[in-house]
């Protein structure tokens, strides 16, 4: 009895100090960038390179933020809404029809839908931009540096995760729900409704928030997609950090991480994200 | 009684709103700007140098009556993006800024047109050798080693004079070198080259002797630079000397080394503006392009972004007045005498493929 307890507080110690590595693994970046937001050191310093831990603590680098910067960080906000928004309009009937479907070649097309994630990303950003041209080229359609352009090309890579994510869940789905609702006399849409989509819907956040992710984040395709006047965040920061180092850049990473907690918090709050990732939503 | 020579009330009325039109329709006459309408769109480098770029122009063409944007990238960057609006109706900027390494490209694929010399009257004040029908010179650094003097005081070691004074044991993992993807690198190549006999048209033995270095690491942006210098992991960096002066500035004891090359002190590297062909702002174009180039966006750049100015005019304002490292060694050479001294490399021997396969042939498999 006594081995046995002694192995369990083994194990505990083993469990939390491979969760707290994890842990300290995850954070550390965030928590250097965070922390080195706030020097109060040298202006001159600040603007050759990062300084951490900081001399001194100030507000200075957040009040050197460039509005080019903030319309950067909106502009990336809707392009990653528009990704995770229309993805999932479109990832969802997909992986129905992948795993539901009586499709031919069903092997074939969930390649093909997973074909974006395998085509390096500038290779992406370049396609689209040819693309675009030759669409002006051919029908007179010139949407080569508007916000659809830009949008159109996050969406593309943005879409698979959905799929991916939604399609795991309706590989475990139990079909004998679905049939027991119709033999109950429920219509097929009533059945979807409210018994296949609250099934599924924790792979829709799921694969909705990685697509939001991926295209917040992305830099290769907005690359050649983005303009003078649709230019995000990430794109905007990688140019500075080729040429400078700028600790304003800092400060808004640091922005948005806070805002990232914020909105987690208010979801903890309202509906309870725990809740809401286990039962999709419907409490 | 109203005499023949009275006017009406409404007559006067007329007369003055009549008055009133023409005196409007002059001062927006005199209001309307060469540039009324346009909106130039410029491919340059991000960060401070757009920003410190726009602060100076952007002013200038909206006053009359233009816009100016920026599409941001690194010379490859912006060379794709020509290479993909080939044979397109509208060109994707205006006025493309890029380096020497990328120009020959951009010139054989004819992705630029000529200048009307009488629109840029500036190039006047640049050396004949910067400047042609095509292109204008708007910046220039030297490029070299940024040390650490401190520690290299530390290690005993001499200040180098050279690359083969690089290859000190003492050094030894504390260099760091720019990437094949950053063009700092190419003239160090043909200055590493140079040492065993060869130069830019025979690049093997300067690779081979990268490859032998055993550096720290290939750095891919100049924040790298920094950051590692300031924490001393390397205590060597080619790089340009601005990236001296912005270490020296923020309290890091660096200094710079022009090497030797052959006959020749310092390695020169250049960017060019030239206009993108199909522009629909030609005008608005050559008026931006004569504003880099002029005087005072020349001290600009040179006082804040620490590159050499091709204006010839600041070159003589300046020469002399070089900032200073804290062994009393300037961090730019701005006479004259010894810009004309610098290596110039042939950038028509530089063949990208070629160049990127030996690398990764040579250095980047060990």
């Amino acid at each position: 009895m006594a081995v046995r307890a002694a192995r369990i507080r083994t194990d505990g110690w083993v469990t939390g100090a491979v969760v707290g590595a994890v842990l300290v693994f995850l954070l550390a970046p965030v928590v250097v960038v965070v922390l080195a937001s706030f020097d109060g050191g040298d202006p001159v310093a600040g603007r050759a390179f990062l300084t951490f831990p900081p001399s001194s603590l100030s507000l200075q680098w957040y009040f050197s933020i460039q509005p080019r910067l903030f319309h950067a960080l909106w502009v990336s906000f809707l392009v990653a809404c528009f990704a995770a928004g229309i993805g999932t309009v479109i990832g969802v009937p997909a992986a129905l029809g992948l795993i539901r479907g009586n499709l031919p070649g069903k092997t074939v097309l969930s390649a093909l839908f997973r074909a974006p994630l395998q085509i390096p990303f500038i290779v992406i950003g370049v396609a689209f931009l040819q693309t675009w041209y030759l669409l002006g080229d051919a029908f007179g359609i010139r949407i080569t540096g508007s916000f659809l352009a830009l949008a159109i090309g996050h969406l593309f890579v943005a879409t698979p995760y959905v799929i991916g994510s939604v399609g795991s869940v309706l590989l475990r789905f139990n079909p004998n729900l679905e049939e027991a609702a119709l033999s109950l006399g429920a219509s097929r849409w009533r059945t979807f409704r409210r018994v296949t989509l609250p099934i599924i819907m924790p792979g829709i956040y799921a694969g909705a928030l990685f697509a939001f992710m991926v295209s917040f984040g992305d830099v290769p395709i907005s690359l050649f997609l983005a303009s003078p006047k649709y230019a995000t965040l990430p794109l905007e920061i990688f140019h500075s950090m080729e040429f400078d180092f700028d600790a304003a850049v800092l400060a808004i990473s640091t922005l948005i991480v806070f805002a990232s907690l914020v909105i987690l918090w208010l979801i903890q709050k309202s509906v309870g994200l725990d809740v809401m990732l286990r039962s999709g939503g419907s409490g | 009684m109203k005499t023949k020579n009275s006017v009406s009330m409404p007559g006067l009325l007329a007369a003055a709103a009549l008055g009133a039109g023409l005196a409007l329709g002059a001062a927006g006459a005199a209001a309307a700007g060469m540039f009324d309408g346009q909106t130039l769109t410029v491919g340059t480098y991000g960060g401070s140098w757009k920003d410190r770029i726009c602060e100076y122009i952007c002013p200038k063409i909206e006053a009359e009556g233009g816009k100016v944007e920026f599409v941001t990238g690194n010379p490859r960057n912006l060379l794709s993006k020509l290479v993909a609006a080939r044979g397109q109706d509208e060109p994707p900027f205006d006025v493309v800024e890029i380096t020497d390494a990328t120009w020959p490209v951009v010139l054989a694929a004819g992705f630029v047109e000529k200048m009307d010399p009488a629109n840029v009257p500036n190039v006047a004040d640049l050396d004949p050798n910067m400047y042609d029908e095509y292109k204008a010179a708007n910046w220039m650094t030297q490029e070299g080693f940024v040390v650490n003097l401190k520690k290299l005081e530390e290690l005993g070691v001499e200040r180098p004079t050279g690359f083969m004074d690089l290859f000190n044991p003492a050094l030894k993992g504390k260099i760091i070198i720019p990437d094949i993807a950053v063009n700092t690198v190419l003239t160090s190549i043909a200055g590493f080259a140079a040492e065993k006999g060869g130069d830019e048209h025979n690049i093997d033995p300067g690779l081979e002797l990268i490859r032998d270095l055993g550096v720290h690491s290939f750095w891919t942006s100049g924040t790298q630079i920094t950051q590692l210098m300031k924490a001393e992991d390397v205590y060597v960096a080619i790089a340009h000397a601005g990236w001296g002066v912005r270490l020296h500035d923020a309290g890091v004891p660096v200094g710079m080394v022009h090497p030797k090359v052959k006959d020749k002190v310092g390695l020169a590297s250049r960017g060019y503006a030239g206009l993108v062909k199909g522009t629909r702002n030609k005008a608005a174009a050559e008026f931006y392009i004569n504003e880099l180039i002029s005087e005072g966006m020349q001290e600009v750049l040179h006082t804040k972004n620490g590159i050499v100015p091709t204006n010839g005019k600041v070159q003589a304002k300046y020469s002399g007045q070089a900032k200073l490292d804290s062994s009393g060694v300037p961090f730019l050479m701005l006479a004259p005498e010894q810009i004309a001294n610098l290596y110039y490399m042939d950038m028509s021997a530089f063949d990208m493929k070629d160049w990127t396969r030996k690398w990764n042939r040579i250095v980047a498999a060990q």
